[in-house]
């Protein structure tokens, strides 16, 4: 009973307090729509979400949208700022996050892990957000291209690398039915949603040896290992926008706790 | 062979190797073995200094009060030597890294945290290697982390990136490179690799 009047109060407590924010101060409205509820699951398994579909990720970044993209198509490498790899933040779409929601910026506790099964009231986050206006833009990456991928890169055996390693006489680089570079880590998609937004995800990464490299104590071998990635897989593989591609809805049982 | 300098006429530039090289280049006899690698050398050296000078929007006449000696009349088959040493594709390749590169620079200069002659060396250095290769289109990026970043188009889709960190803060020698080849966007292959061998091994494997 009581539990039901402190959930009443609070519904209307975060009413009136978004409502005095937004329509008398001019606050941007948050969109709700991408808030975790109390009914969702704490953390989404990618691997699980790659079985079933092609999703796309969006990220935010903090150029013009006329430098986003060069001459030949490919992503200006200072659309991600290396200081924000490993745990890059980027949005997964394909349910409720769209591109309208690219301007807001969760801060402080609003940025901070959703530990799961916990009600989120706007009115308590009305000052931990912020809305862009300018200078910024977005673009979109297949799922796919970043999650468990090698660094530098390992794949199938292909005629067309190993005639190039032929050629640039690397030895001993072909091994079994696979060409294995010399040095490689691994990237990996990390479904990790804050109070202000459940489709947050964020970029690992793994050194050679399997560790995960933390931000901030980077060593020059994981330098290399992000500059690679932004210098050279985000500058291919990402794209302006998703109208040539067909991407896929994420199903509800991925993230929706069922009883 | 008898050491002589190299003199090359470029545009309204007169360029005198032998005082910017230390006397280390002489005119190559194809039949030696080592011909091809002074053509490389030739070239890289008249690169750089061709682009110093442009850089310093330097004129013929001041040019020439600025290098040690001009010794115009001692240039014997010129033509000759820029057919062989110089290809117009070569000058063309290397005048669209610039020209690329300038944007950069000019965009982001001031986010550099390494003195900009040293970083004009560094592009130069890579610069004069990579437009040896036959690329249709080719993007240079100078990036706020410190990367020298060329991106080449080739025929059929073929997407080569090179990236290099100028600081050389990271664990790669001071002539190693990553690279990446994509074809049709895919990811074919991607390592770390010395500059000039790359070159040479990747214009080979384009001609397979």
């Amino acid at each position: 009973m009581f539990q039901n009047l402190s959930a009443l109060w609070k519904g209307f407590k975060n009413f009136f307090i978004c409502n005095y924010y937004c329509l008398i101060q001019g606050k941007n409205f948050y969109p709700a729509s991408i808030l975790p509820k109390h009914t969702y699951r704490s953390i989404i398994n990618i691997d699980d979400l790659l079985n079933k579909q092609e999703l796309y990720i969006l990220r935010r970044a903090e150029i013009s949208p006329e430098d986003l993209f060069t001459d030949l198509g490919t992503l200006n490498s200072d659309a991600i700022d290396l200081k924000d790899i490993p745990d890059l933040s980027m949005n997964l779409m394909g349910s409720f996050f769209t591109d309208k929601h690219v301007k807001f910026v969760p801060l402080k506790k609003g940025s901070q892990i959703w530990p799961g099964g916990v009600k989120v009231y706007l009115s308590d986050f009305i000052d931990e957000y912020k809305v862009l206006t300018d200078n910024f833009s977005f673009f979109y990456i297949n799922l796919k291209e970043l999650h468990k991928i090698s660094i530098p890169f390992e794949k199938e055996k292909d005629t067309q690398a190993e005639n190039l390693f032929k050629q640039l006489k690397y030895a001993n680089t072909v091994l079994g039915n696979r060409i294995i570079s010399v040095k490689n880590g691994t990237s990996e998609i990390k479904h990790a949603p804050t109070y202000l937004n459940y489709w947050h995800i964020e970029l690992q990464i793994k050194d050679p040896s399997s560790k995960v490299i933390s931000r901030g104590k980077s060593r020059a071998a994981s330098e290399i290992l992000s500059k690679f990635l932004i210098e050279h897989i985000f500058s291919v593989k990402s794209i302006a926008t998703l109208d040539k591609v067909t991407p896929a809805r994420i199903v509800k049982s991925s993230y929706i706790l069922i009883e | 062979m008898e050491a002589r300098p190299i003199y090359h006429y470029d545009s309204n530039i007169v360029i005198e190797m032998k005082a910017m090289s230390g006397n280390s280049l002489y005119f190559p006899d194809p039949s030696c073995d080592e011909y091809d690698k002074i053509v490389r050398e030739y070239n890289r050296k008249v690169a750089e200094i061709s682009f110093l000078l442009n850089r310093y929007s330097y004129s013929s006449t001041t040019s020439s009060t600025t290098t040690t000696t001009i010794l115009e009349e001692e240039i014997t088959n010129q033509e000759d030597l820029k057919k062989t040493l110089l290809s117009p594709a070569y000058i063309k390749n290397l005048e669209h890294l610039k020209n690329s590169f300038n944007k950069s620079f000019y965009k982001n200069k001031e986010l550099l945290t390494l003195n900009s002659d040293d970083v004009y060396k560094k592009f130069l250095e890579l610069a004069s290697s990579f437009s040896e290769l036959p690329f249709e289109n080719a993007v240079v990026e100078l990036t706020k982390s410190q990367s020298i970043k060329f991106t080449f188009l080739f025929d059929d889709d073929k997407l080569l990136l090179i990236s290099k960190n100028i600081e050389n803060n990271d664990d790669l020698n001071y002539n190693e490179i990553v690279f990446s080849l994509f074809i049709n966007k895919e990811l074919i292959i991607s390592n770390v690799s010395e500059s000039i061998s790359f070159v040479e091994g990747f214009q080979k494997f384009l001609y397979l």
